[in-house]
């Protein structure tokens, strides 16, 4: 049986070519980067450093010195949440944010350090007049997501970063459902920092992430070790990226990711973009013909449509999806429990059903025939 | 080993910069070659550039206009 991929918002597949030559090659290639200063060390710290370059274009950084290589998107977030909360901080996030933004919050109210205000949905989503209402003379940090990995619902950024700016609050915004789908500018939209992950829609390997920080954001230090960079001094080193980047990094996915991007530039992001949009309505239309389903995805939501089917369990749906007709999903709680809470779906969950660059009309159309099938 | 061949050494504080500078450098027709810093200069990046002794000057104003920042140099150098 042919399998028909719909989990593209927990792992883009199957990754463009470029990828896997850029992967293969600086396998093949790369010493440790950057600490020897032999040929192979100096390859090796050349396919991050291109990386970099090619990354801070994508988001528009200032200098590609702010761009810091992660693990994943949630260790960006975990370095630029506690690297920038002060004790007493009051905090502002919503209840759309995955649990990589939660978790760590939740951690540090537990703790005592911060104050949480967690915003509820409204219309579907969390609206810009919410932040506002909720920002208080010790508020500190806003951080939100793009768009939720539940629903797929946007948040309006532009006007939460306008609301931010104007008193003077930091933003960091969880790009992990839409860098490589959206426009993201991290200048102009005023970020003091943004999370990124590698793997999803930026098309590159599981293990990298991507981590924004503005120049005038002094990040905590989040691990001390080795960088190769003034290696008598026993303090980690002040400077960017080198502050944030200890230790021998992830060299062969960095190059992949590197590759993804360019390969992106080339589609162009309004080509992916418009092709997301178009099998998102096709499958949002077709969902909405099936019998006993219940969509709750909002309407110009990404391709991240959450489904339950009448008389069956999310689990057992997604089992059914794919023991009968190949189709790939995730059911569950999507590691965002608050927003399963929003929409009414706790603690069942849902199947959520996703959509990527790879995904054909003939693949949506498949889905929409095998839902037909099981009502 | 011939006079024109005198070296320079330019450190940087970062890795990042050391790239940078090559790239630049090569760009405009400089020789630059990255190596590990000598053990008797400051460790800086760990990485520098060697360079011909007779573009320095170029070199670093070069590296001035373009906002590349360099921690020290070290030279005229005899060159293996």
């Amino acid at each position: 049986m042919k399998q028909l991929y719909f989990d593209h918002a927990a792992t883009s597949w199957p990754k463009p070519e470029p990828v896997k030559e850029a992967m293969l090659l600086a396998l093949e290639q790369s010493g440790n980067p950057g600490r020897s200063g032999h040929s192979l060390s100096l390859g090796a710290a050349r396919f991050i450093h291109k990386a970099r370059h090619a990354i801070s274009r994508f988001f528009n950084a200032p200098n590609p010195t702010q761009i810091v290589f992660t693990l994943n998107a949630t260790d960006a977030l975990n370095m630029a949440i506690k690297g920038m909360v002060r004790p007493g901080d009051h905090v502002v996030t919503t209840c759309l944010e995955h649990n990589s933004v939660l978790r760590p919050l939740y951690a540090l109210q537990k703790a005592g350090k911060i104050q949480l205000t967690v915003l509820d949905l409204q219309d579907g989503t969390v609206q810009p007049e919410q932040f506002a209402a909720a920002l208080r003379p010790e508020t500190a940090l806003v951080v939100t997501t793009h768009a939720s990995n539940v629903t797929g619902a946007l948040i309006d950024v532009e006007a939460v970063s306008e609301i931010c700016h104007s008193h003077g609050i930091k933003l960091l915004l969880d790009c992990a459902q839409t860098g490589g789908l959206l426009p993201i500018d991290v200048q102009k939209l005023k970020l003091s920092a943004m999370a990124c992950s590698g793997h999803k829609g930026l098309l590159g390997p599981q293990g990298t992430g991507v981590l924004y920080v503005h120049p005038e954001v002094e990040l905590a230090f989040w691990r001390e070790g080795g960088t190769g960079s003034i290696s008598h001094e026993l303090q980690q080193p002040d400077f960017m990226p080198d502050r944030l980047e200890a230790g021998t990094p992830n060299t062969i996915g960095i190059a992949g990711l590197g590759a993804a991007v360019n390969y992106l530039n080339e589609v162009g992001l309004e080509q992916v973009r418009q092709k997301e949009r178009a099998l998102t309505e096709r499958l949002r239309a077709g969902l909405l013909q099936v019998p006993g389903l219940t969509l709750y995805s909002p309407p110009n939501s990404l391709g991240v449509l959450s489904v339950n089917l009448e008389g069956y369990d999310s689990s057992e749906l997604s089992v059914v999806l794919e023991r009968r007709f190949g189709i790939l999903t995730r059911p569950g709680l999507h590691c965002a429990p608050l927003a399963h809470r929003a929409i009414g779906t706790y603690p069942h969950g849902t199947t959520r059903i996703s959509v990527g660059y790879s995904t054909t009309e003939e693949e949506v159309d498949a889905v929409i025939a095998a839902f037909m099938e099981l009502t | 080993m011939t006079a024109e061949l005198d070296l320079f050494i330019i450190t940087f504080h970062s890795t990042y910069w050391a790239f940078e500078a090559e790239e630049v450098l090569q760009a405009h027709g400089f020789q630059c070659r990255l190596r590990p810093v000598p053990r008797e200069f400051s460790s800086s990046c760990g990485i520098c550039a060697e360079v011909l002794a007779k573009d320095m000057d170029e070199i670093l104003s070069l590296l001035q206009e373009r906002g590349l920042e360099h921690d020290a140099t070290y030279g005229p150098l005899r060159g293996r």
